[in-house]
C-alpha cells in the first residue's frame, strides 16, 4: 500500500514536473516568434493611434524592453493554468489503469473534508458556550471576596500533628559524656506531678545526638577549629563556583577521597542537601528508582524532585526488592524495552536513621549487578562508626565504594563532628555534580572551618593525628599540646565504641540486671545490635489500644523522666511527620552510643529507663488511663 | 505580642544613616567639583580624586579611637566620593522613583538613567554572533566527536581513563547500563563547559575579603580538569617554561604557604558588608570565644538536642530585626528554602512565583506537591492578571477553590541585580488574599538604610509580607538561613519542617558569627562601623555602577543594588573578559548558559563595603581598557 502511495506521489510530481516543462518551452517559443511580433506591432498599431508618433515610439520601445518580462509572465502564467488540464489527464489516465485507488483516494479526501468541517462546529460551539458562560465583572469580583474570605491559613496545624514537639531543651555546651543544659530551656511536661523536680538538670549524660566518636570534646578537632578560624575567618561569602572555593575545601574533598579510595569526593554545605541533591543529579524523567520504603526524609525529596519512576520495596526485605525488580523486567519484555533504555538506581541507606536497622549491602549488590541497576547508598550514620576501618557498611560488608556503589553519600555531621555533607565516586559521577547537584551549584560553601574540622576528624579517624599535631606545635602551650597527644585516635577510637554499643545493647538485654527487668516486655530493641543508634519500642503488649499519638505520648513522658529524673538525655522519636515519609516507623525511644560514655554511665541510663518505665507505665502516675496496668 | 505594628525597640535605638552623613563637606565638595560631576561624557574625567582636603577637615574633630576602630577607615567626616556625590545621589533617586513607581516620565529626566533590559536591548549584531558563537562551538564539538571515534583516540574515551585498580566496574559495561550522563548534558560538559571551566570554581587560598589570595591553575589535559600549580620551583626547571615563566613574571603573581596565587581584587563573593576584611576586628573574639563553650557542631536536629542557647539568641535577633513576631534558623539557606516551603503549602494550594527565582525556591515550591505558576519578572500586572485568573478558574480538572495563594518573590534578584518591586506585589496580594513570601537572600543586611532590606528600602511594613526569609551567607558572613514571621506560622515550622525536625542543626560558632556581625549592623558594639558599612556599601555600589554606565556598558538593575551585572552576549567573550579581568588582578564572576538564557551571558560584580574607592577606581581603569579589547559597549554602538 505505502509503496503504491509512494508510486503516485512520484507520478504527480512527474506530471506536474512534465507540464511545467512543456509549457515553458512552449511558450518561449511562441514568445520568441510569432506572438510576441504581432503583440509588438498591434501594441504599436494601438499607441500611434493615441499618441503623437514620438511618444509612440518612446512607449514602443519601452515595451520592447520589457519583452523579456512579457515572456516570462506569460511563461508562468501558461504553466499554472495548465495544471489543472494535466492533472485532470494524469487523472482520467489513473482511473482506467487502477480505479480502485481513485475510489479509495476519494474516500480519503471526502473524509477528511468532513472531519475538518465537525471539528469546525465543535469549536464553534465550545466558543458560543464560553461566551455565554463568561463571567462578568461583578461575578468575578465576588469570587474574588468570596475566596478571599475562605482562604487557608499559612502555617495551619496539620491534622495529625497537634501536639507540642521537641523538647523544649537548649544545649550549652559538651563536655566528655556530658551535655550542659541551659537554665533557659523549657521542659515538656514542666507541670506534671509525680516529678520531684522541676528544674531543668545542669548536666545530663549524652545518649541523644549523633556525635558517635565525641567529636565535640576532641581537643584535636577544637584546635584545629580555632587555627583555621583564625586564618579563614568564619563564612565562605558565595558558591562554590563563584570564588566560594577556600582551599579548605579542596583539602577535605582530596582526604575523603583518599580515605575511601575513590576518584573523587563533592562537599555539601549541609548533610540533608547533599542527598537530595545528590539523588536529582542524576535521576531524571523517565529514569527508574527503586527504593527502600524505610529510607530517610532526605533521600525521598530528592526521589520526589527528580521525578523519575519510583518502585519502593519493603524494608530491607530483599525477597520483595527481587519481586520487584522481577516485575519490572517482566514490563521490559511486555514493553519492549532495553535495560539501556533508562537510568535504573537502587536508592538505599547503609544504616537506617529512622530504623537502626542495617541494609543487607551483599545480597542488595548481587541482586543490582544481576539486574544491571545502579547504586545509591547514604551512609551518613554507618560512616565512621561502621566497618574495620571506619569505611561504613561497605567495608563492614568487604565491598568497595566505586566498584560495587557507584554513588556514595553521606553526612559529616555525625561521626565526623562538621557541618555538612559529602558524596563520593568515579569522576564522572563527581564532576557531573558540580554542574547539577543544586545544592552545590546555588549555595555557598561550607565555613572553611569546618572543613578543615573534618579534614581533623578524618585523620583522627585514620589513627594519624600527629600529622595535624605538628602544625599545632609552634602555636599551643606546652601544657594544652599534652593534651592533645593523649588524645586516642585510630582503631582505638573505633574498638572503644565498639564496646561502648556492644556494652550499651548488653546491658539493656541483661536478664540479671534489676533494671533491665524492668525494661522486659515493655519495651523492646528494634534496632541492630551493632548500630550506635539504638531504639526501643513499646512491646506489643504495651503498646495494644493506643494509637501512634498516645504511644509517642508515652514514650515522650519516659524520655523526660529519664532528662528530669536520672539525669541521662535520650530522645523519643514520635513525631514523625507523614507527608516526609514513605512509611512512619513506631514510636521509639532512641538512644545512641558515643565513645565517651563509661561503664557507669550505661548503668545510668539503664537505672533512668527502668524508674521511668515503672513510673510511666506501671504506676500510671500520669493518670494516662489509657494504660492498662494488671 | 500584642504590638505588631510597633517597631521594635532595637529599630528605635538606632537612627537611619543618612546618606548624606556629611552634608557640609558635600557642599563644599560638590561645588569645588562641579566641573568634574557635570561633565560625565568624560569618564576620564570623573577618575580625578579630590586630594585637596576640605577645609572643615582640620576643625572637624576626628574620634580618634573610632578612626583606629574602623578598619575600613570610613569615617563619616572623610567623604571618598565627595566630588561625585551630588550626581550619584541625583541618579540613585531618579532611579528610585522610576522603578518603584513605574513612572516613565522619570526617565525623561535624565539620558543617563537609560535601564537597559538585554531581552531587547540586545543588538541585532550581538544576538547573530552570539548564535554564530554556540553554532560553531557545537559543531566544532561534534567534529571532535566524531573524530575521537573515528582514530579511537581523545582525552574523553572511556578506555582512556586510567583506572587505578585495573578493575572494570560492572556499570562501565554499557551494553547493560544506560549511560550515567544523558548525551547532551555530557556533550555540554564535555565541549563547551571544559573548554572554560578555568573561569569557574577559582580556589582561593584567603578569606574572601576584598583583595583575596586565587590559586593558580593549570590543565595537563586541554582543560580536562584542573590542577593547582603549586610551588612554582617546582615547575620551572622540567617545563619548557613558556606558559610557567609567564606566572612568575605577572604583575600580581604572589605565594601563599608555598603556592603559586594571584592577588586579586575580589568583585565576586557576597561579602558585601566587608565582615570578611575586618573580621579580626568585628567578630574574631567572640566567634573564637564561643569554641571554649560550643562544639563546632552540635550533631543533633533542631527539635532534639541542636539548639543552644546561641541559636535562640541568633532567633530573637533577627524577629526583632526583621519586624517579625518570631524566627527560625535552619542549616543552610538553600535549604531553609527548601524546607519551609513545602511545610507551608501542600497539595491544593496554589504558589506563585516570581520566573526569575533561586533554585531553591523552585525546589521547594516543586517538592511541596502544589500548584505551580510563574509570573513575568517583577512584573505586578502580570501577578495580578495570574492571581485573578487562578481564584475565579480553581484548581484545574476538580475546579475546587484553592486552600491558599502564595507568592513568592525575591529582595534583590542575584543575576539581575535588581529588586523587588515590593509596595506593588503587597498591593496585589493584599487585594486578592494571596501571601507574601519574600526571600531576602542578598538584600537582608545590605539595602535600606539600617540594612534591613527589602521592606526598609520600598517603604513596606514587614507586617504585611507574611514570611521573611533569608540567608546569612552573604552580608553576614556566616551560614545558614532563617524565616521570620508571626509567632503561629513560626511555631509551625518549628514542628513540622524538615529542616528542623530532620536536618542538622547550624554550627553554634557560625551563630555567634551572626550574632556578633548583628550587633555590628545595629550599632550595638558601641562603635559607628556598622553604620559605615552600610553607607560605604551603597556609596561603593552607586559609584561603581555610575561608572560603569558611563563607560558604555549594558549594566543590568537599580541603583543602590550592590550587584551589577554586565552584558557579554558572546559565549566567546565569557571566558576572555575572565581571563583577562583575572590577568590584571581582578576576580569576576561571568555566567553563561545554563545558568542564564542562551543569549544573556554575563560578568556580575558584587560590590562589598570592604572596597576602597582607589581599589574600585583601578578595577574601573582596568575594565575600561578590557571594554576597549573586547568590544562591549553596547550602549553605544551596536558592535560593541
Ligand atoms: C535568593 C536566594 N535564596 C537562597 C539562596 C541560598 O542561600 P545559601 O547560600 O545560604 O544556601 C541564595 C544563594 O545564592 C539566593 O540567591
Amino acid at each position: 500500500m505505502t509503496g503504491k502511495f509512494t508510486q503516485h506521489v512520484h507520478n504527480l510530481g512527474y506530471y506536474l514536473g512534465h507540464s511545467l516543462h512543456t509549457t515553458i518551452r512552449r511558450a518561449y517559443h511562441d514568445g520568441s516568434t510569432s506572438e510576441s511580433v504581432v503583440s509588438n506591432a498591434t501594441i504599436f498599431a494601438w499607441l500611434s493611434k493615441h499618441f503623437t508618433p514620438k511618444e509612440a515610439e518612446c512607449a514602443a520601445a519601452h515595451t520592447a524592453v520589457t519583452k523579456c518580462n512579457q515572456i516570462c509572465l506569460h511563461t508562468l502564467l501558461t504553466a499554472v493554468t495548465s495544471i489543472p488540464q494535466q492533472y485532470k489527464k494524469w487523472w482520467l489516465n489513473l482511473l482506467q489503469t487502477d480505479p480502485l485507488h481513485v475510489l479509495i483516494e476519494t474516500l480519503l479526501i471526502v473524509f477528511c473534508i468532513i472531519l475538518v468541517i465537525l471539528q469546525r462546529r465543535a469549536d464553534w460551539r465550545m466558543d458560543n458556550e464560553r461566551k455565554r458562560s463568561k463571567l462578568n465583572e461583578v461575578e468575578v469580583e465576588e469570587l474574588l471576596a468570596e475566596w478571599k474570605n475562605n482562604r487557608g491559613k499559612l502555617g495551619a496545624t496539620r491534622k495529625d500533628h497537634e501536639e507540642e514537639v521537641g523538647n523544649g531543651l537548649i544545649v550549652d555546651g559538651v563536655e566528655g559524656s556530658q551535655l550542659s543544659l541551659s537554665p533557659d530551656s523549657k521542659l515538656l511536661f514542666s507541670d506534671e506531678e509525680g516529678t520531684n523536680k522541676r528544674v531543668v538538670p545542669r548536666s545530663v549524660i549524652n545518649f541523644a545526638t549523633h556525635d558517635y566518636l565525641s567529636t565535640s570534646s576532641s581537643p584535636t578537632l577544637k584546635t584545629m577549629a580555632l587555627t583555621s578560624l583564625e586564618k579563614y575567618g568564619c563564612g565562605s561569602c558565595g558558591p562554590r563556583g563563584f570564588y566560594g572555593t577556600i582551599d579548605a575545601h579542596l583539602e577535605i574533598e582530596s582526604c575523603i577521597s583518599s580515605f575511601l579510595g575513590t576518584d573523587g569526593a563533592i562537599l555539601y554545605s549541609d548533610g540533608a542537601s547533599a542527598s537530595t541533591s545528590t539523588v536529582a543529579a542524576f535521576a531524571k524523567r523517565g529514569d527508574l528508582l527503586v527504593v527502600d520504603e524505610g529510607v530517610n526524609e532526605a533521600l525521598l525529596v530528592g526521589v520526589s524532585l527528580s521525578r523519575a519512576n519510583v518502585r519502593y520495596f519493603r524494608h530491607n526485605d530483599v525477597n520483595d526488592l527481587r519481586r520487584v525488580l522481577e516485575k519490572v523486567r517482566h514490563q521490559d519484555v511486555a514493553l519492549k524495552r532495553k535495560p539501556t533504555d533508562q537510568r535504573r538506581f537502587l536508592v538505599v541507606e547503609g544504616l537506617y536513621k529512622n530504623w537502626g536497622t542495617m541494609c543487607p549491602l551483599n545480597e542488595i549488590v548481587k541482586l543490582k549487578e544481576e539486574f544491571c541497576y545502579r547504586l545509591i547508598l547514604d551512609d551518613s550514620h554507618a560512616m565512621g562508626t561502621m566497618g574495620e576501618l571506619g569505611r561504613g557498611s561497605l567495608e563492614r560488608c568487604g565491598l568497595k565504594p566505586m566498584q560495587h556503589c557507584e554513588i556514595l553519600t553521606f553526612s559529616i555531621e555525625n561521626a565526623f563532628g562538621s557541618v555538612g555533607g559529602i558524596t563520593v565516586g568515579s569522576e564522572e559521577v563527581v564532576d557531573h555534580q558540580r554542574l547539577s547537584g543544586a545544592g552545590y551549584c546555588f549555595s555557598a560553601s561550607a565555613p572553611p572551618f569546618l572543613s578543615k574540622v573534618c579534614v581533623a576528624s578524618v585523620k583522627r579517624l585514620e589513627g594519624n593525628l600527629e600529622e595535624i599535631h605538628k602544625d599545632f606545635r609552634t602555636k599551643l602551650k606546652e601544657n594544652e599540646y599534652e593534651k592533645l597527644e593523649t588524645e586516642i585516635s585510630g582503631s582505638q577510637l573505633l574498638n572503644k565504641l565498639r564496646d561502648n554499643i556492644s556494652n550499651l545493647y548488653g546491658t539493656l538485654t541483661n536478664s540479671s540486671h534489676p533494671y533491665a527487668l524492668k525494661l522486659r516486655n515493655r519495651l523492646v530493641i528494634t534496632s541492630h545490635p551493632q548500630s550506635p543508634i539504638l531504639y526501643l519500642c513499646l512491646s506489643d503488649q504495651q503498646a495494644t489500644g493506643l494509637t501512634r499519638n498516645e504511644q509517642a505520648s508515652v514514650l515522650d513522658r519516659i524520655a523526660h523522666h529519664c532528662l528530669v529524673e536520672g539525669e541521662v538525655a535520650v530522645v523519643s522519636t514520635g513525631r514523625h511527620v507523614k507527608k516526609y515519609l514513605q512509611v512512619v516507623p513506631d514510636p521509639c525511644l532512641r538512644v545512641t552510643a558515643n565513645t565517651s560514655q563509661t561503664k557507669e554511665d550505661v548503668e545510668k541510663l539503664v537505672k533512668a529507663l527502668g524508674e521511668a518505665v515503672e513510673a510511666v507505665l506501671c504506676r500510671n502516675v500520669f493518670g494516662l488511663d489509657i494504660i492498662d496496668e494488671d | 505580642m500584642g504590638n505588631k505594628h510597633q517597631i521594635n525597640p532595637l529599630q528605635m535605638e538606632l537612627a537611619p544613616p543618612q546618606p548624606s552623613s556629611c552634608t557640609e563637606n558635600d557642599d563644599s565638595a560638590s561645588t569645588s567639583t562641579t566641573a568634574v560631576s557635570s561633565a560625565p561624557s568624560s569618564p576620564k574625567g570623573s577618575l580625578i580624586i579630590s586630594e585637596s582636603p576640605t577645609p572643615f577637615q582640620s576643625e572637624e574633630s576626628i574620634d580618634d579611637e573610632i578612626l583606629k576602630a574602623s578598619p575600613l577607615s570610613l569615617c563619616n567626616s572623610r567623604d571618598p566620593y565627595a566630588d561625585v556625590r551630588q550626581r550619584m545621589e541625583s541618579l540613585a533617586s531618579q532611579d528610585q522613583v522610576r522603578h518603584l513607581h513605574r513612572n516613565p516620565a522619570a526617565t525623561n529626566h535624565s539620558k543617563e538613567l537609560k535601564s537597559i533590559n538585554p531581552h531587547t536591548d540586545i543588538t541585532i549584531f550581538a544576538a547573530t554572533t552570539t548564535y554564530l558563537g554556540y553554532i560553531v562551538l557545537i559543531i566544532t564539538g561534534h567534529i571532535r566527536d566524531i573524530c575521537a571515534r573515528f582514530f579511537r583516540k581523545g582525552r574523553y574515551r572511556a578506555n582512556n581513563a586510567p583506572n587505578n585498580n585495573n578493575q572494570t566496574r560492572p556499570s562501565d559495561d554499557l551494553s547493560n547500563y544506560a549511560p550515567l550522563l544523558k548525551s547532551w548534558e555530557n556533550f555540554y560538559t564535555r565541549r563547551l563547559y571544559h573548554r572554560i571551566q578555568d573561569c569557574f570554581n577559582r580556589p582561593i587560598a584567603s578569606r574572601p575579603g576584598a583583595v583575596i589570595s586565587v590559586l593558580e591553575r593549570v590543565s595537563f589535559d586541554g582543560n580536562k580538569t584542573m590542577s593547582l600549580l603549586g610551588k612554582i620551583s617546582d615547575h620551572v626547571e622540567d617545563d619548557e617554561g613558556s606558559d610557567l615563566q609567564s606566572y612568575k613574571m605577572g604583575k600580581h603573581y604572589d605565594e601563599s604557604d608555598g603556592r603559586a596565587v594571584r592577588t586579586c581584587l575580589n568583585l565576586g563573593s557576597y561579602n558585601y558588608l566587608g565582615f570578611a576584611d575586618d573580621w579580626d576586628v568585628t567578630c574574631k573574639s567572640d566567634v573564637m570565644g564561643s569554641l571554649s563553650c560550643f562544639p563546632s557542631s552540635m550533631g543533633s536536629s533542631r527539635l532534639e538536642f541542636g539548639t543552644s542557647s546561641l541559636h535562640r539568641e541568633v532567633e530573637r535577633i533577627v524577629a526583632s530585626f526583621v519586624g517579625k513576631e518570631d524566627a527560625i534558623v535552619l542549616n543552610m539557606g538553600f535549604n531553609t528554602n527548601a524546607t519551609i516551603i513545602p511545610t507551608l503549602t501542600s497539595r491544593g494550594d496554589l504558589i506563585v512565583s516570581d520566573e526569575l527565582n533561586h533554585t531553591s525556591i523552585v525546589n521547594g515550591a516543586r517538592a511541596s506537591g502544589a500548584s505551580i505558576r510563574t509570573f513575568r519578572h517583577n512584573d505586578d500586572k502580570d501577578l495580578e492578571g495570574i492571581l485573578r485568573e487562578a481564584i475565579v478558574v480553581g484548581q484545574p480538572r476538580t475546579r475546587r477553590p484553592w486552600n491558599k495563594i502564595l507568592v513568592i518573590v525575591e529582595g534583590i534578584y542575584s543575576m539581575e541585580g535588581e529588586y523587588c518591586n515590593l509596595r506593588n506585589v503587597v498591593d496585589v496580594c493584599k487585594r486578592y488574599g494571596a501571601y507574601v513570601y519574600l526571600d531576602e537572600a542578598h538584600s537582608i543586611g545590605a539595602m535600606g538604610a539600617s540594612g534591613r532590606g527589602c521592606c526598609e528600602y520600598t517603604g513596606v511594613n514587614p507586617v504585611d509580607v507574611d514570611v521573611l526569609m533569608g540567608t546569612f551567607t552573604k552580608s553576614f558572613g556566616g551560614m545558614g538561613g532563617y524565616v521570620a514571621a508571626n509567632k503561629e506560622i513560626v511555631g509551625i515550622l518549628r514542628k513540622e519542617c524538615a529542616g528542623s525536625s530532620y536536618h542538622n542543626s547550624l554550627s553554634p560558632v557560625v551563630c555567634q558569627q551572626i550574632i556578633s556581625s548583628f550587633k555590628v549592623i545595629m550599632g550595638q558594639d558601641g562603635t559607628n562601623i556598622g553604620r559605615d558599612k552600610l553607607t560605604a556599601l551603597r556609596d561603593n555600589s552607586n559609584y561603581f555602577r555610575m561608572r560603569l554606565t558611563d563607560m558604555g556598558l549594558h549594566v543590568l538593575g537599580n541603583y543602590d543594588s550592590p550587584i551589577m551585572p554586565v552584558m557579554l552576549y558572546n559565549p566567546t567573550k565569557i571566558a576572555a573578559f575572565s581571563r583577562e579581568c583575572l590577568k590584571r588582578g581582578l576576580a569576576v564572576v561571568v555566567v553563561g548558559f545554563p545558568a542564564v538564557p542562551i543569549l544573556m551571558s554575563r560578568a556580575r560584580f558584587c560590590i562589598s563595603a570592604g572596597h576602597t574607592r582607589d581599589e574600585l577606581d583601578r578595577a574601573l581603569k582596568e575594565l575600561d581598557e578590557i571594554a576597549d579589547l573586547l568590544k562591549l559597549r553596547y550602549a553605544r554602538s551596536t558592535f560593541g
